[in-house]
This record gives C-alpha cells, structure tokens and sequence, in this order.
C-alpha cells in the first residue's frame, strides 16, 4: 500500500507562510499534521482505485463504482515547524490546548484540572500507543468523524475552536464546529491555531465509551459529561453532555443535561438523565452494532460518566 | 520534486534525497535497506512497522518520510550492542515469543519503550503497551511472560519485587 500519485511537500516555518500556501493553492492543499488519517486515506488501498472515474457511477468496472478514491492532494502543508501549535496552557480560569498536541500527551497530562477528565479519557481511548504518540487533538477535531473521542470531549467541556486565515481569526464554538461527517465549518483556507476551555470551581468532566476492543477500535458509543456543583447545596450549577456515534455528528444531549439543573446528582436523577439522553440519541444500525444495542449502550455509559463526572467534582477544590 | 533529508537512524546521520510520498517504513526499507522494520496493514492497525522516533513508539507506514527531518530514529537494528542482544531481545527468544517473526520487531520496540517508561509494568499494563501490535501466531502469551523476564532482568537484584499477577 503506497502513496501513488505525487504531491508538493511544503513545510512553513511560520504560521503566516502557512496561511499565505492555504490560500494561494484554494482547497488544493492540505495540512498535515499527525498524518494517522490523512496519511492513510493518501494511500491506495485497493486495485479498484486505479479504474478511470472510480468512486463514481461512470467507472467503467461495475466494482469500481463504489470504491472511495485516495485522497490527492496538489500539496501537503507540514505543520511539524510550527511549534506555537502545540502545547498546553494553563492559566488562573482557562486551558489552552495546541491543536499538534498530540493524544499520548494529553492523556498524560495528569496536571490538567478535573473539569478537563473528559478530554484525558478521549485521548487515552483513541486508537492504539502507537497512534495516539502522532495523532493530534485538531486532527480528531477536524476529520469530524461522527464517533470522534476527542471531538465528543471538546464540545462536553463548551471547548472554543480559534481559527485563523489570511483575512484574520476567528472563534467557534466546538458544538457548532461540526456540521456533518466529515465536515466542519473550517474552510481550505483556515486552519485550527488553538482549543480553549474556559475552567472554574467545582467543575469534574469524564469521558466514557464502549468497543468491541479495549483498544484500536472505533466507539460504539461514546458519552461525556461535563458538570459544575454547587458546593453548598451539593445541587448542580451546570451540565454539559455529548455523546459520540450515535448520530451524524458528535450529538450533544442538551434535553439530558438540563434534568440535571439544580438537582443533587443522585441514583435517581442520574437515571433520569440517562434515560433522557436515551431519548436524544439518533442512532442506527450498521455493521458495528445495532440502534438497539447502541440506545442501551447511552443509557449505560452516560451514567458511568455522569458519576464518575461528580466524582471528580467533588475532588476538584 | 525529492526533498533533502537529514535525520538520525541508530545513532548513525544521513542525508537522502526523498520524494514526498515515501513514507518512513518504505525509506527505511528501500533507502536505508534496514529491512528489519516490516510493513505489515499500511494503514495503522497492525504495528508490524513499529519504529522509535525520538524515544518513542509510532506506526512508520503513517508518517511520510520527510516529516522526521531532524528526528532520531531507533529501528530493530539498533537495539543490540554489538554483537550482544538487547535484553527484550534476548528475552522474546528464551521464552519462545517469536514464532514467525513478522510482528517481533514491533512487539519488542513497543515493550522497550514500556519498560524504559516503567521498568516494572504489571500485565494489564503490559497488554495495553502493546495493544498496537498485533500477532497471529503465538496467542500473546510468551510475549507478555517474555517482557515480564526482561523487566526482571532488567531490575537486577530486586528482580523478586516485580508484581505477582497471574500472567
């Protein structure tokens, strides 16, 4: 399996240069970064590929039709030189996280507060050691796959996309960064210069999902739970949750989170919640598992973050 | 258009003209001809073309070449000192871990990489280091009683402390 078809390779030592060949080459480049999935769909997996027009009702090969062709880019933009791009900052009420940094480091980071646990969980679920020492937080946000553990996280911890481009920078939210497998609001021009959560008292994340495999396998469902407590009362201030492969998108269960509101997280509102988010959830059946199975699956997990979520709450000072 | 690349394999500099679609495993192979590193799936899953970049695991079918410019690469070769084996090494062939051989580069680069993280890993930390490659003759087994070895070898007099778990 090799990459057949040739491509300029660019290795900006700037972010501005960066952004100047994002422009000039208009969707005919892109950014390399961990490489764990662009990489991988570069490569021609398949004798069927090399059909003229494959991937399209005109391949002359009946076979050919439904094969995906490789991805071939005009250029591949490294981003391996742009060191402000990895790295993570903590400050008095916020984290700043690079989007090159890469999933092993993450997960690691055993000094990120407690309302980032989510975002642990998901680096250290993704893919296999091997994969998570390249692959990187923007590059699982950006790929936009539907069960996407790091995107899942992100949006659960209310996570902003900074973005930046020729014409300037902009900011989004994580939730509205994905509009559909595969696709972000990121345009050929843009690339992802940043990932900030904003962090307070009190605040517990975690991220949970279920596979076939412990690892190197893609979630079945995946579930996390962002929560702040009110520590006087022990209710709760504010809850986030975002579930993964359960939909088009990473899905988030506003519904769910609400029944939570000023409320002890106890048995039973736990429950509650779970069976709410149940009701959110869209999934389908495929080859990996069933919309049954799955329905089940959100019921589970999302209660096993929501406790280990206020686990981690209550530890937080 | 071949790019120039510098970069450090087993302690040794070169510099190579590459194309950009080269990936490490195919440089490192036709390149370099160090063919102990094997490419196995190409896309990831089966960690056979598991190489060290600067001390640490990766799938080399998945990063192109030219993104190691600068980099230290350590491959299967540069493991042994001399003509002595590396005690991973040593351990893979006393505890019979290596059947057809295809994954035990990998198997062992990704155990080298544990044991210098953790010299005294417990099973399930074991099996989960090495949850990137993946073996279709030996079941598992010797491999995770061979690193245990090599970690006990590796600690010396306090071999006895490893942690008692049912391999």
């Amino acid at each position: 399996m090799r990459i057949v078809n040739d491509f300029k390779y660019e290795r900006p030592g700037t972010l501005k240069d960066a952004l100047v060949i994002l422009e000039k080459h208009q969707g005919g480049a892109v950014p390399l970064a961990g490489g764990t999935d662009l990489v991988v769909n570069m490569k021609h997996r398949s004798m069927l590929q090399l059909f003229p027009n494959a991937g399209t009702p005109d391949a002359k090969f009946e076979a050919a039709k439904f094969v995906q062709p490789a991805l071939a880019p005009e250029v591949v933009v490294s981003l391996a030189s742009l060191s402000e791009l990895e790295g993570i900052k903590t400050g008095a009420d916020f984290v700043w996280i690079g989007p090159t940094t890469t999933m092993a480091r993450i997960a690691a980071a055993d000094d990120l507060p407690a309302a980032l646990g989510a975002l642990r969980d998901a680096a250290g679920s993704m893919g296999s050691p091997l994969v998570r020492n390249r692959a990187t937080i923007g590059g699982n946000l950006v790929n936009a796959r539907p069960a996407a553990d790091g995107a899942v996280a992100l949006i659960a911890l209310g996570g902003i996309v900074e973005l930046a481009s020729v014409d300037g920078t902009r900011k989004e939210a994580a939730c509205d960064f994905i509009t559909a497998p595969g696709c972000t609001t990121c345009s050929t021009a843009e690339l992802i210069t940043g990932l900030s959560v904003s962090v307070g008292p009190d605040q517990g994340s975690a991220y949970v999902r279920h596979g076939t495999r412990r690892q190197l396998e893609i979630a079945l469902v995946g579930a996390a739970v962002w929560i702040q407590l009110e520590k006087a009362s022990g209710t709760v201030k504010d809850a986030r949750i975002c579930l993964g492969a359960v939909g088009p998108r990473p899905m988030p269960a506003d519904g769910a989170a609400k029944t939570l509101l000023s409320k002890k997280p106890d048995k039973e509102a736990i429950a509650r919640c779970a069976e709410a988010a149940v009701k959110e959830a869209t999934p389908i059946d495929d080859f990996r598992g069933s919309a049954g199975y799955r329905s089940e699956l959100v019921d589970v997990l999302v209660r096993r973050a929501l406790e280990k979520a206020v686990e981690r709450a209550k530890g937080a000072s | 258009m071949k790019h120039i690349l510098k970069l450090k394999v087993n302690g040794r500099e070169y510099e190579k003209a590459v194309s950009p679609r080269r990936t490490l495993v195919e440089f490192l192979r036709e390149d370099l001809e160090l063919t102990g590193t094997k490419q196995g799936c190409g896309v990831g899953e089966c960690g056979t073309c598991t190489v060290h970049l600067d001390g640490k695991p990766v799938n080399s079918c998945l990063m192109l070449a030219l993104e190691a410019e600068g980099k230290e690469i350590t491959t299967i070769e540069g493991l042994q000192d001399g003509a002595e084996l590396h005690p991973v090494q040593k351990a893979f062939i006393e505890k019979g871990a290596v059947q057809c051989g295809f994954c035990s580069p990998g198997m062992i680069l990704s155990s080298k990489a544990l044991l210098e993280k953790n010299p005294h890993p417990s099973v399930t930390e074991i099996r989960s280091a090495l949850a990137g490659n993946l073996c279709r003759c030996t079941g598992y087994q010797k491999i995770i009683e061979a690193v245990l070895a090599a970690a006990e070898d590796g600690e010396g007099a306090d071999g006895g402390q490893r942690r008692k778990e049912k391999v």
